[in-house]
């Protein structure tokens, strides 16, 4: 019919290309099969492609619903997307049915890349945009463009297009997604958002092996902070829970009238004398507003330590920030001041030392002679602490979130001594309790670390998914102080953003995101290196990378890893220092701006009234008579002036005649060639200079 | 740009000055910012930094497109619309020349002005020329009104589309739709006529101006001369004239009669005879020629309807 449509088909075919490959078979047959009926003749029009096009409709229902487990996982949303959009093109006809068939092939290659997102991907996604540049050329151009000239007006397109793009994809600010998390930064109620039946984590009693892991599999957000002023580093966000004192040898727990409001309200620190009797030391005051989501429990999780009294709101004497009334389905809303450093509690008592000393029984029994060795070895304190985090430091721990260690016996024992590997209740067990055995009294809290920062904001959202535990010691010229051996094993982050792949989406949100759960995301392997001095992974081999290893590997970082850290670097090089997102948008709109305004400079210059040299000669000598009286009529043709020159001045006759001769032949004889009007200017030119 | 944004799918025929360019998105270019909205949400959703460069090099496709659009209607030289007379039910054609002088190619250009039907696509080679042509229909005798209309492109993406006005079209006169069964009514106008374009004898040889029939064009002198120049000749005798007249017609409508004087114009005409035209308040001498065709096609068109109690006596 008309020349563009193997374009959309190609268009099609390629977008579709890695999820047919990934689907199953059935899916490629019943496009090839759309595909096809399209050539397939006037008939297709009939009742006969219209069966045959409701058969297959119905066939793919069918095999969607006996391949798969849901109807509506993401691969069979897909499958069906693809079916849908290649028996549309089987009955495809107009310029309209093209449109569409085209833009939904540019959605399925972006849905495409949401399963992969690597070189490959993004060279598949260019080459469909460019397919698409084609196709829409191939539609618009009227069928007069075809083959060569086509490709090298859409090439050309795409070619002024991309350096536009590169600085858009730049400076565009980066908002982390899920979106939903943008709209509870905005107010939308917590609420809104939760599952059923997840609001009461703050009921948890006692920190199990493991317990951490399975927290950080969900997603659901627990409080939203908004800083007043710069956000602090992500890695120095503790948001403080439960205080754990007793240990069992497998567990630790929370003492019995935990949960008490009468206890708790008699122990708190209500007014500004006390808590400034109890911080001893205090760094780097921050202001926030929180906003909790329920929990079932009183936690409202203050940043550590909070140090301002709030309505409806109080400080435990464990400087935990409690609701009074426990937060059900009510949200709080507290502002709060605390002190990211900070060295806290007047005295402690008997019996806190006793518990701060206690261990179960007979367990652990390495981890308490090791204990004692370095109690023998070191007097301070001070020493000890630090004898441990060597040991930590020289001991090959591996940090890993999601190892659970077999139960049984002497589960500290084996982590420190045998597997060195395990997640953070492991790792500050193991510190506490080998602390408690060198005499220093030792706790551990529980609680988020960081949060997700929304890109160029103040807003903080932390989810379940950042459950930490950390742990504090009592060393009596300072009070408690907090300990985090996990830095010691994994250098801590100096971002204030979270890393892109922590921030996707959770597979049961939005069904397209099915194979997210198949990818085991931990700390141990952040996608993107943070720190500068960790560039993209090299093969172990020894041999040298060649050049254009390279080239990819910059690809990888700049395109596929780009965050919005990598952005305010980038805003940096270009001079702005402290850079906000309007900064980035005006950077990026300026740009934008002089880049087309460069290309249409070079398409004005491409195109501007051009007067060639005969005319321009012509002119100039035409003026030239008309001062000297000898104006050339409008309607008198070159001869006819001539003879009026003659008339008038013969002098002038012979110098005329030829100008007006040579005029005459280039004009109208044909005979313009390059030697004939350089002729005629040097003519002209000798006549003006002459007269 | 603002314009895009105000009612962009509805031809807007406001008084736009002819050689301005105007750019106003498409239906399919609201299409490719819904393609372009989509790829952002996706983009923010799943942090996908290649949905981001997607949606990045569509926006940056529609910015290129844009000035694209406009430099391909830019450049153009649009003559006047022409047209000519046409009969009441046939459609009025308009005619525009388009170069482009600066050597620029142009695709995908198309005529468009209100009630009109739209010709094909256009494409300029660089340097050319091209016809540009639109028809309306013309349903009644008498005038075609004036219209304004537009040169557009949507080419290259068909997101944008580019609008250079052009003069307005015309007004175009419309004769009546020739009809009617009366064969010629044969009243004689007296003298015989005068039939110039007849040959003769020749009587002397005058300068050649464009329109002389090459017939008449004096080879023997051009190839003297190198000038052309055009025989005359006295012209012939022919029939006498006829009176074609309004109270001949035997008809009840007015325009029953004047299609049917149409008819007989056309008719005489054709067999070539020199006649005359007697309308209410208006008598055109008898003579021969297109001229006279013209001129009596013209009073018919042009007779206005309300002289008929007057006349149909």
């Amino acid at each position: 019919m008309s020349g563009y449509q193997p374009w959309v088909l190609l268009t099609l075919a390629m977008a579709a290309l890695p999820s047919l490959f990934r689907l199953p078979w059935w899916v490629a047959a019943i496009a090839l099969a759309g595909a096809l009926l399209h050539y397939a003749g006037p008939w297709r029009r009939g009742w006969r492609g219209a069966a045959i096009t409701g058969g297959l409709l119905a066939g793919a229902a069918a095999a969607i619903w006996f391949s798969f487990e849901s109807p509506l996982s993401g691969d069979s949303i897909l499958s069906f997307f693809i079916v849908v959009v290649f028996l549309k093109w089987a009955e495809a006809r107009t310029r309209r049915d093209h449109l569409f068939l085209i833009f939904s092939a540019v959605i399925l290659a972006a849905v495409g890349t949401l399963y992969w997102e690597n070189l490959l991907n993004m060279v598949h996604m260019f080459v469909v945009v460019l397919l698409l540049t084609v196709s829409l050329v191939a539609i618009h151009g009227a069928g007069a463009a075809s083959g060569a000239p086509l490709l090298r007006r859409a090439g050309l397109l795409y070619g002024l297009a991309l350096p536009l793009m590169l600085l858009m994809f730049l400076s565009i600010p980066r908002i982390p997604g899920p979106l939903w998390d943008l709209g509870l930064a905005m107010g939308l109620p917590v609420k809104a958002l939760m599952h059923r039946g997840a609001g009461d984590f703050g009921k948890t009693k006692a920190l199990r092996p493991g317990g951490i892991f399975r927290a950080s599999q969900q997603t659901d957000a627990v409080l939203i902070a908004e800083f007043q002023g710069a956000v602090p580093y992500k890695s120095r966000l503790y948001w403080r829970g439960p205080v754990f004192w007793d240990f069992d040898g497998e567990k630790w727990s929370l003492p019995e009238g935990w949960n008490n409001r009468t206890q708790l309200l008699r122990k708190a620190l209500r007014t500004p004398e006390q808590i400034d009797k109890e911080l001893r030391v205090r760094k780097n005051p921050v202001r926030y507003t929180l906003r909790v989501m329920p929990n079932g429990g009183r936690w409202l999780y203050g940043l550590d330590v909070p140090a301002a009294p709030a309505p409806e709101s109080f400080i435990s004497d464990e400087y935990q920030l409690l609701s009074i009334r426990e937060i059900d389905d009510t949200e709080p809303r507290v502002e709060m001041l605390s002190y990211l450093e900070y060295a806290a509690g007047a005295k402690l008592s008997a019996e806190q030392r006793g518990q701060g000393l206690a261990w179960p029984g007979e367990t652990n029994p390495r981890l308490r002679a090791l204990g004692r060795d370095l109690a023998a070895r070191f007097k301070e304190p001070e020493r000890i602490l630090h004898e441990i985090l060597s040991l930590l430091a020289a001991g090959q721990f591996q940090f890993d979130a999601g190892y659970v260690l077999p139960p049984g016996q002497d589960l500290l024992d084996r982590f420190f001594f045998d597997e060195k590997r395990g997640g953070a209740e492991y790792l500050a067990g193991s510190v506490a309790m080998l602390l408690r055995a060198a005499g220093v009294p030792a706790r551990l809290v529980g609680g988020f670390r960081g949060g997700t920062l929304l890109a160029l904001t103040n807003f903080i959202i932390v989810k379940r998914s950042d459950a930490h535990v950390w742990v504090e010691v009592w060393q009596d010229a300072t009070g408690w102080q907090r300990v985090e051996p996990k830095d010691i094993i994994v250098p801590p982050e100096t971002t204030t953003a979270e890393e892109p792949a922590k921030a996707k989406a959770p597979a049961e949100r939005l069904e397209v995101k099915a194979e997210e759960g198949a990818q085991p995301e931990g700390p141990k392997a952040p996608p993107s290196g943070p720190r500068p001095a960790r560039g993209p992974a090299q093969p172990e081999s020894g041999w040298r990378l060649p050049e254009w290893v390279g080239l990819l590997a910059s690809l990888q970082k700049w395109v596929i890893n780009y965050d919005p850290d990598r952005q305010m670097e980038l805003l940096k090089g270009v001079g702005l220092q402290q850079g906000g997102w309007s900064d980035l948008l005006l950077f990026g709109a300026c740009g934008v701006a002089v880049l087309l305004g460069v290309y249409l400079l070079a398409a004005w210059w491409h195109g501007r009234p051009r007067q060639d040299a005969v005319l321009r000669f012509w002119g100039r000598f035409c003026r030239r008579l008309g001062r000297l009286g000898l104006e050339k009529q409008a309607r008198e043709c070159p001869r006819d002036f001539l003879v009026r020159v003659e008339q008038q001045r013969p002098d002038l006759a012979p110098a005329v005649r030829d100008v007006v001769f040579r005029y005459i032949d280039i004009r109208y004889g044909g005979r313009a060639t390059p030697q004939a009007v350089a002729l005629f200017s040097r003519q002209v030119q000798r006549f003006l200079s002459m007269v | 740009m603002a314009g895009i944004l105000t009612s962009p799918l509805r031809l807007r025929w406001s008084a736009q000055r002819p050689g301005r360019v105007r750019t106003r998105l498409t239906a399919a270019g609201w299409g490719f910012v819904v393609l372009i909205l989509c790829g952002f949400l996706l983009a923010v959703n799943y942090s996908n930094n290649l949905i981001f460069s997607m949606a990045c090099m569509l926006v940056s496709m529609a910015l290129v497109g844009w000035y694209q659009t406009r430099s391909n209607v830019q450049g153009l030289v649009l003559s006047d619309w022409r047209t000519e007379p046409v009969f009441a039910g046939q459609r009025a054609v308009y005619r525009l020349r388009l170069s482009s002088p600066q050597g620029s190619e142009h695709y995908g250009l198309l005529a468009v002005a209100p009630e009109a039907v739209a010709g094909a696509e256009l494409q300029l080679p660089g340097g050319g020329e091209a016809e540009m042509r639109l028809e309306r229909p013309a349903l009644r005798r008498g005038i075609l009104e004036p219209a304004p209309a537009l040169l557009r492109s949507r080419f290259p993406l068909g997101i944008f589309e580019a609008r250079l006005a052009s003069k307005p079209l015309p007004e175009c006169l419309v004769y009546p739709r020739p009809a009617g069964e009366q064969p010629l009514p044969q009243q004689a106008a007296g003298s015989q006529a005068h039939r110039t374009a007849e040959a003769g004898t020749y009587t002397d040889l005058r300068r050649y101006t464009p329109g002389d029939p090459l017939s008449r064009i004096s080879w023997k002198a051009f190839a003297r001369f190198d000038e052309l120049y055009t025989k005359r000749f006295d012209g012939a005798q022919g029939q006498p004239a006829l009176w074609l007249r309004w109270e001949d017609v035997r008809a009840a409508d007015v325009e029953a009669r004047l299609s049917q004087l149409c008819r007989w114009v056309l008719d005489a005409h054709q067999q070539g005879r020199e006649y005359g035209l007697e309308l209410p308040g208006q008598r055109i001498e008898p003579a021969g020629e297109a001229a006279q065709l013209e001129r009596c096609l013209r009073a018919l068109a042009l007779q206005r309807t309300h002289v008929q109690s007057g006349g149909g006596r």
